[in-house]
């Protein structure tokens, strides 16, 4: 055996030698204090967020099925993120809420029976915010639907051509999720012959939770930016009215989309598909 | 032989994957202010990491205050986690970053540098060796000049070793979470063990390699 391999052994055996038992105080000072730092970070989240309850919807006109309605709803209620000690059940519970929430939604708008909402911002097709709170960060996401007819299932082709690999994220309804590149992004969009049929924008500080509906689902969309704001990582929750699902922490590259194909939920039978565009306001 | 997908995955693969998976509900969990996922996170890799901060820093106070940071620093990172690689990499650099500057600031403190190892003796009392006392003493010694040639590592070089020997990190991971080249770690790692042996002056051999085997040391 060469020296340097044996020294090498000889060190790995002494570092696996060490022995180090773990002492009930330690766990409990660790384990006490790391809870402690866990619950008061959500219950300055949920503090913030507070502050500001209220939402606007925007309600926007179809291109070209007239039955779709878009509403961009911003929430400044951290809906997942209740304050105090979050055990799973409750964090499950809020995940419930949302999706309950995004139910609650689809159903507004399929009976048309949106209920009053603060007043609505001038006409236009791009949602008018409300001015984030200065104290946290704005994030904002570019949501582009498309409907994908029959003709045009060779986009779904040429992702893979490119691949990049479509995630299962549901069953019922088959839904499934990419994230792209720039350059993805780019020529995947160059593939498409179509036009968005909407494209909602919602604009949120950190920590709060934006919606979207349309009249066959909605999605919720709740991001959150790392500390030195390079990084956003999005959770997004769907419902179509009967069943509900999330995609959790996603994140692309700066000019990257999530992509989220739907299949057969248009009532014309076609796929839906999601271009997720998110990022800093200033990028976009 | 050609590969079948998933008929020729071994166990490891399968646990390793499993392991993995549990790591992202976990982290998943742990976003979402799960109390229970952050403290399944601390037990799980609660003894790893108490050996990487051992390797590091060998006083137990310091061992215990490195891991206890380590988590509430973490615990902090509630609503914004991201994993990227392993959990369990991700968390031993940040104990090693810890140590590093526990060492620093002791040394800052005062010029006590053989505080930062532990006494010969001090080390020899911890091990617990069965084989007798001719055997016990030759465990001692080579702990003893083990402990002292470590102690005499670079930073960086102790942190690689001890994150690839004893963390059983791929290069590749500690190159990426140390944000260095693959080469650099590895440079890293073979320059720490050339000093070693320089250290130790070329007294190892493969007899003493095997006596080590059976003895194990504890922190005291």
């Amino acid at each position: 055996m060469s020296k340097s391999k044996n020294t090498e052994r000889l060190v790995e055996k002494y570092l696996e030698n060490m022995h180090v038992r773990h002492r009930a105080e330690m766990d409990r000072r660790i384990a006490c204090d790391s809870t402690e730092a866990m619950e008061k970070v959500h219950r300055a989240r949920a503090g913030s967020a507070r502050a500001g309850v209220g939402r606007i919807i925007m309600m926007h006109r179809t291109r070209r099925v007239a039955a779709i309605l878009a509403v961009a709803v911003v929430l400044a209620g951290a809906i997942g993120l209740g304050g105090g000690s979050v055990a799973f059940s409750q964090a499950g519970h809020a995940v419930s809420s949302t999706l309950a929430r995004l139910k609650e939604m689809i159903v507004e708008i399929r009976t048309g029976q949106v209920r009053e909402q603060p007043p609505l911002p001038a006409a236009s097709d791009e949602t008018q915010e409300p001015a984030p709170n200065p104290d946290r960060r704005a994030v904002m996401c570019v949501a582009r639907f498309f409907n994908i007819p029959a003709s045009e299932q060779a986009v779904w082709q040429s992702l893979k051509d490119q691949g990049a690999e479509l995630i299962k994220a549901s069953a019922a309804p088959e839904t499934y999720y990419a994230t792209l590149t720039r350059e993805q992004a780019e020529r995947f969009e160059n593939a498409l012959t179509i036009g968005p049929i909407t494209s909602p924008r919602i604009l949120v500080g950190e920590g709060n939770e934006g919606m979207i509906g349309t009249n066959v689902f909605a999605l919720a969309w709740l991001p959150t930016v790392s500390t030195d704001g390079t990084q956003i990582e999005s959770s997004f929750s769907f419902h179509d009215g009967e069943n509900g699902f999330e995609i959790p922490n996603v994140s692309v590259e700066e000019g990257g989309v999530i992509l989220v194909r739907v299949k057969g939920i248009v009532p014309t039978g076609e796929d839906m598909l999601i271009l997720l565009a998110v990022g800093h306001p200033q990028a976009q | 032989m050609a590969s079948h997908g998933v008929s020729t995955m071994t166990a490891g693969c399968w646990s390793l994957a499993v392991l993995m998976i549990e790591d992202r509900v976990l982290v998943w969990r742990f976003n979402r202010g799960d109390a229970a996922a952050l403290r399944r996170i601390y037990e799980k890799y609660r003894d790893p990491l108490l050996k990487v901060a051992a390797a590091l820093l060998n006083d137990r106070s310091d061992i215990e205050d490195a891991l206890h940071d380590v988590f509430v620093d973490f615990a902090q990172m509630t609503g914004r986690f991201r994993l990227k690689g392993s959990l369990k990499g991700y968390l031993s650099i940040c104990v090693a970053n810890r140590a590093r500057d526990m060492n620093r600031a002791r040394q800052r403190r005062s010029a006590r540098a053989k505080n930062v190892s532990p006494a010969p003796d001090e080390t020899a009392s911890g091990l617990a060796d069965s084989n007798g006392p001719e055997h016990a003493v030759i465990s001692r010694e080579l702990t003893a000049k083990l402990d002292a040639a470590m102690a005499e590592l670079p930073d960086e070089q102790r942190e690689i070793i001890v994150l690839h020997l004893q963390g059983k990190l791929p290069f590749r991971e500690i190159a990426r979470l140390r944000e260095i080249s693959i080469n650099t770690a590895m440079s890293r790692h073979r320059y720490g063990l050339d000093k070693l042996r320089s250290i130790l002056n070329g007294e190892l051999n493969d007899e003493q390699v095997k006596e080590y085997r059976t003895s194990r040391r504890k922190v005291p």
